[in-house]
């Protein structure tokens, strides 16, 4: 009988541990998770405050870039797209990464015009981008760094069984596109 | 950092040369000074001992008491001439060598990074129970406005021995360097790279550790994991941001902080709080300090000795330069 209570007693403290120690990994990949969708609207944001910086941006060099009007008009066309509320995720990301080139661009090309570098407004707007792009890289590191301690715990011994249970799969981490990658041209630009 | 506005050797010879001459021939006659008054103490001295040990012998070792004096004398005296002749050298010297690196600087021989701020930079994890320090510059390098003093912070522990005495130890908390410089980038929350012990012992255990070490309070903030490996084996961060703490430490940054940390060679603490950089730079080496009252005549007037000067400043307002903070592209300015 004794050796019987002691035996269900082991079985009990054994069930209770377990439960305990899977309560822990659940909660804790719950919380990494969370961090993931939380660094994510992070960049969200920044891409709301570019998004608004535009339109004044783009009005404010208009007068001074004739040369630029192709570009001009690519940007606020990208814009519209980013900011239209019915644009599938995957291909919003697409839609950044195309402004993020076309501003690029755009704050190259005004090397060319003396005039427009000397307009206190522009100087104004042209701080903010940097800001913006600034903030946008951090949040792009901080949501990296998320997916990463998130990714390491659904493949990493114990917690991937537990992962596997709650249907938890990989996320994929921000890239540099191609073009960000590479430096721009500059000669080029100056050529045209 | 704002270049030197002349020419070193005409800056020299135009200005500090013919301080540098006063001064010299004041030291010298500091020294024959005292080169007297030790003669006249340790004869005087040395006379009233034989007297009194001659004329009243059961005196003892009372009669050595002259002796005694004569070597106060000349203690109290060396000590009182070699803090005016550091004062004066300082005044004099230091002072236009500050102006003559950056018009927009300010040199303060006595004053200091106050307690405060020191506490404020939340760097160390304890308060310090002593708390000196000295050589104060202030002012702008650039467009970074800036405060930099020699900082000596000290803890005491007490203990008791078996009789009940009461003993008391002070640890040095940090001495060395201590910067408050103005951020280029606005940020409201609190940012700091502390060097990192654990993860270099323990690995990634160390990482787990300190991740736990500020969830469990004994950080502010939280652990920030960084993307360069180089950066993450010699420091630890810990930011109330996940994301402000990266748009701090830019890759650029990190790079800039670890050559800093080279140059340095010293385990360098920096904490970013409401867009202001504070740095701590431990070192033993007493920096600013005054030459001897003894050295040989005509060390003070050569051309290296005040070299040494401007290359400690300059090392001390390096940290402008090696950090990037004259860069001002972001809606700081």
């Amino acid at each position: 009988m004794e050796a019987l209570i002691g035996s269900l007693i082991c079985v009990g403290g054994g069930a209770l541990l377990l439960l305990v120690l899977f309560m822990v990994m659940y909660n804790s990949l719950i919380a990494k998770k969370n961090q993931v969708d939380y660094a994510f609207s992070g960049i969200d944001v920044q891409l709301k405050k570019r998004h608004d910086l535009i339109p004044n941006l783009v009005a404010t060099v208009r007068q001074y870039m004739e040369h630029e009007r192709g570009l001009l008009e690519r940007i606020t066309e990208l814009r519209a797209r980013a900011v239209s509320p019915n644009l599938p995720e995957g291909e919003r990301m697409q839609v950044e990464a195309a402004l993020s080139t076309a501003l690029r661009s755009l704050m190259i090309a005004v090397e060319n015009y003396p005039n427009l570098k000397a307009n206190e407004n522009f100087l104004h707007l042209q701080a903010s981008l940097n800001e913006i792009e600034e903030q946008l890289a951090a949040a792009r590191r901080a949501y990296n760094a998320a997916v990463t301690d998130y990714n390491n715990a659904i493949e990493m011994f114990p917690t991937n069984f537990v992962a596997s249970m709650m249907g938890l799969s990989r996320r994929a981490v921000f890239e540099a596109t191609e073009e960000e990658r590479a430096t721009p041209d500059v000669a080029q630009l100056f050529k045209r | 950092m704002s270049a030197p506005t002349g020419d070193l050797n005409q800056f020299y010879r135009e200005q500090l040369e013919p301080i540098l001459r006063a001064l010299e021939e004041e030291r010298q006659q500091k020294t024959q000074r005292f080169g007297q008054i030790t003669l006249f103490s340790i004869l005087f001295g040395g006379l009233f001992t034989l007297i009194l040990a001659g004329f009243s012998p059961q005196l003892g070792w009372l009669a050595f008491l002259p002796l005694g004096i004569a070597l106060l004398v000349i203690l109290i005296s060396y000590g009182a001439m070699a803090s005016e002749w550091s004062h004066q050298f300082k005044w004099r010297v230091l002072t236009r060598l500050v102006k003559f690196v950056s018009p927009e600087l300010e040199y303060h021989p006595q004053r200091f990074i106050s307690e405060k701020e020191f506490r404020q930079s939340l760097l160390f994890q304890r308060d310090p129970d002593r708390y000196r320090g000295e050589d104060l510059i202030e002012g702008r390098v650039g467009q970074t406005a800036l405060r930099l003093s020699e900082v000596h912070a000290e803890y005491k522990t007490e203990h008791y021995d078996s009789k009940g005495n009461r003993y008391t130890t002070w640890h040095t908390l940090f001495r060395g360097l201590f910067i408050i410089a103005d951020f280029n980038k606005h940020f409201s929350g609190m940012t700091l790279v502390l060097p990192d012990v654990e993860e270099q012992l323990l690995g990634w255990l160390g990482q787990t550790l300190q991740s736990w070490s500020a969830k469990l309070g004994m950080q502010p903030g939280e652990l920030v994991k960084l993307e360069d490996p180089v950066f993450e084996r010699a420091f630890k961060v810990y930011s109330t941001d996940q994301i402000e703490a990266r748009y701090i430490l830019t890759p650029s940054l990190m790079e800039r902080i670890l050559r800093f940390r080279e140059r340095t060679r010293s385990e360098i603490r920096l904490a970013f709080i409401a867009s202001r950089l504070y740095v701590a730079i431990p070192t033993t080496h007493d920096y600013f300090e005054a030459p001897s009252l003894f050295a040989p005549v005509g060390e003070l007037l050569k051309l290296e000795t005040i070299g040494k000067y401007l290359e400690e400043l300059r090392f001390a307002l390096s940290v402008v330069e090696e950090l990037n903070l004259n860069t001002r592209i972001w809606t700081k300015r």
